[in-house]
């Protein structure tokens, strides 16, 4: 009798304390207004704290590596540009040093800095991109707008060389396509001094307003061992203090001669990983002004003369805004390789999300989320479908998904 | 007694007021959009946009989500629109004889101003999505966070009026009425404001925040992270009659501080004084829009910490100044 007035325990529906609110599922994704691409976060809250994060990928699967396999070298540039709008420099510059590595091309001098220049300005407007973003997902909308109006001048300066805002089809295999004009350098360099000026104030408001600091310092803490058991590359490693970039590491294009810093931070918070971009915005504006007076000096071809593409297989990496970005070929002696294997940078820092989420509020979600930078675009590499009724999951072939969507 | 003529003309100065409140929260409302468009390198809408957003949502499908409670959800917009128009009669827009009002009508402020928030809460459970929920679970933590401070602020210059002399009152025109004149050698006017400084930045505080205006106030509605909150699954007429809520919040909050702290229209002539309400409610508007712009969202947690520690000491710091006669 005793032991049953000891279990009927009455709970106080509105008490305040030891009261365990209701576990319920919060989805956040496919589509939500935190995420600029599709993914799936299953956060699992018990009143504003996440206990647990699962992640589901795969909602902007395009096929690209099988698609390589049927197109010829000179047609997979422009594939590989289109994996990523942000980083589309960053890919083809990839792509290309992997062929030119199985073709053994050497560059010309010009074509480097070229390169160069344009994977620099490139990472401004994706840190520009993300430090607008991570502002107003923390509600700071006047910052986020004042940011991109900045960031314009850098899309106008990609546009202005290369003609296009976004998927700038410079880079070719072994060289570039189109040169950088004398007379266009001295308005580049006033659009980075402007760049430089805006990098300045966005880091000096970071560095000093109380609110960024409330919502940024000590969130989203990533242990620095968990970081290094799940392999975390770019900005996010460099933010636990990890001290790896690919230009340093494995130099390519300009990188060997061009003096600049890897800027590295402690603590792995997101208020760390902001700081690590903005630095490395300040960096960025200093290698491409290097560039600029190099192209002044240098002269010659701006590309190499490719003949062949002998069999074998090469591995080549380069430094994307979000980290090391690695493509992996194989070739067999034809026009067209034999297998495609593209690694982006967001593949391996989306998972660290699962450490960083867990115990955190929901307030701090999408601000964590997007700390890492992710980008969906690259990352979705296969599909699984699951049969809503019988609970069986399958891949899709190529020749099913384009019988599903091609008109016959 | 009452006659007929006494019952009309109340009725007509009921309608004039919520008029004159409607042209005032409009021109709010745009000044807020228009000033914030305009620090955050945007062009901002025109004058009509407000009021044309409202008249817009009149005119879609109206929809109730299957998982929604039927009668609070449409009821919960009603309930935000009432409690607001019967604000915003009560608080006398710059005319000093305002007959309306009773004479405890501070009370009745106070308890519409818990009202509408609360109409936001019942919203939010209603409506049956998560993030209605969690949108009316911070709404709750605000109202419980905000509601200490608002209320010992709004109370402050009646407290201080008994004080002096002028016998207890809780009416808002007899508050408006001790505000007439200057003090310290003439050369500040007698508001309340320069009596009692920390108490006025407790209310600035309390209605900025219940405004849904940052640093504080938009955590309910963080489109970020839980969509529009409380109004995620509104639509059409029902998310209008909200929408005209909000509107009329632009004026009836600003006004209130106004006339609590700021004077109201005390001192000048009828149409003059209009005027210069008006102008004493927009400067409050463009204030509250600077803080608005140039400030981060906090988390809920740190709207607690803040009012129930920075802001409750403001408003107790006017309170024991009261108590103790300095």
């Amino acid at each position: 009798m005793t032991k049953k007035k000891e279990t009927k325990k009455k709970t106080i529906p509105m008490q305040i304390d030891d009261v365990v609110a209701p576990e319920y599922v919060v989805p956040l994704g496919p589509f939500h207004p935190a995420l600029l691409e599709g993914e799936y976060f299953k956060l699992k809250v018990e009143g504003e704290k996440v206990l647990d994060v699962d992640l589901k990928l795969g909602y902007n699967y395009r096929g690209i590596m099988k698609l390589a396999e049927d197109r010829s070298y000179w047609q997979n540039l422009y594939l590989f540009e289109r994996v990523c709008g942000i980083c589309s420099a960053a890919h083809t510059t990839a792509y290309t040093r992997t062929v030119e590595m199985l073709g053994e091309i050497e560059l010309p001098d010009r074509a480097r800095y070229i390169r160069t220049l344009m994977a620099e300005l490139e990472r401004i407007h994706s840190h520009l991109l993300w430090a607008g973003v991570g502002m107003e997902l923390i509600g700071f909308k006047t910052l986020f707008m004042l940011i991109w109006r900045d960031r314009e001048h850098v899309l106008d300066v990609l546009e202005s060389i290369s003609g296009n805002r976004q998927h700038y089809a410079m880079n070719t295999i072994g060289g570039v396509r189109r040169d950088i004009d004398k007379d266009m350098i001295p308005k580049i360099e006033e659009k980075l001094k402007v760049l430089y000026k805006a990098t300045v104030t966005a880091t000096k408001a970071v560095l000093e307003d109380g609110g960024i600091h409330a919502r940024t310092v000590g969130i989203g803490t990533l242990d620095k061992e968990i970081a290094k058991k799940i392999c975390v590359v770019g900005p996010v490693a460099r933010s636990v203090g990890m001290k790896i970039d690919v230009r340093k590491d494995d130099p390519y294009d300009a990188y060997d001669e061009v003096p600049f810093d890897v800027i590295t931070a402690e603590d792995g918070d997101i208020f760390s990983m902001a700081l690590v971009r903005l630095g490395e915005l300040v960096e960025s504006v200093k290698i491409s002004q290097y560039c600029l007076d190099k192209l002044k000096t240098t002269s010659g071809p701006i590309r190499a003369e490719v003949t062949e593409f002998p069999p074998g297989e090469a591995v080549g990496r380069v430094e994307a805004p979000r980290g090391e970005l690695l493509y992996y070929l194989v070739s067999n002696g034809t026009n067209t390789p034999e297998r495609a294997r593209v690694r982006t940078p967001s593949y391996l820092n989306d998972y660290a999300l699962l450490f960083m989420l867990r115990g955190q509020d929901l307030a701090d979600v999408p601000i964590t989320v997007a700390s890492v930078d992710p980008c969906m675009a690259c990352t979705d590499r296969l599909t699984t479908i699951t049969d809503q009724t019988t609970r069986t999951q399958s891949t899709n072939t190529l020749r099913e998904v384009s019988k599903r969507f091609r008109m016959k | 007694m009452v006659t007929l003529v006494d019952f009309l003309f109340i009725l007509g100065l009921y309608f004039a007021a919520i008029g004159l409140a409607f042209f005032f929260s409009w021109v709010g409302a745009w000044v807020f959009r228009k000033l914030s468009a305009r620090l955050q390198a945007r062009r901002g809408p025109p004058l009509v946009q407000p009021v044309a957003d409202i008249i817009k949502l009149f005119g879609k499908e109206r929809f109730i989500p299957c998982l929604a409670n039927k009668f609070l959800y449409i009821l919960s917009p009603l309930v935000a629109l009432s409690a607001i128009l019967i604000l915003s009669f009560m608080i006398p827009p710059g005319i000093p004889y305002w007959p309306g009002p009773l004479s405890w009508d501070l009370i009745v402020v106070l308890y519409f101003s818990v009202m509408f928030s609360l109409a936001f809460v019942i919203a939010g459970w209603a409506s049956g999505s998560p993030w209605g929920k969690i949108g009316a679970s911070r709404e709750v933590a605000i109202i419980l966070s905000v509601e200490l401070p608002l209320a010992i602020a709004i109370l402050i210059p009646p407290l201080a009026l008994a004080r002096g002399g002028y016998g207890f009152t809780l009416s808002i025109t007899d508050v408006i009425l001790a505000q007439e004149g200057n003090f310290l050698w003439t050369v500040l006017p007698n508001w309340f404001i320069f009596h009692y400084p920390f108490a006025a930045l407790a209310l600035f505080l309390a209605l900025l925040t219940k405004s849904w205006m940052r640093p504080f106030g938009d955590i309910p509605e963080a489109e970020q992270e839980i969509f529009a909150g409380p109004l995620t699954e509104y639509g059409g007429p029902l998310l209008g009659i909200f929408e005209l809520a909000r509107l009329f919040r632009f004026y009836v909050f600003t006004a209130l501080f106004v006339d609590l702290y700021l004077g109201g229209g005390s001192g000048l002539i009828f149409p003059i004084s209009i005027l210069v309400f008006l102008l004493k409610c927009l400067s409050i508007t463009i204030i509250m829009t600077i803080i608005h712009v140039a400030s981060a969202r906090y988390r809920i947690s740190h709207v607690f910490k803040w009012f129930l520690t920075v802001c409750l000491a403001f408003a107790l710091i006017s309170l024991i100044r009261i108590v103790v006669g300095f």
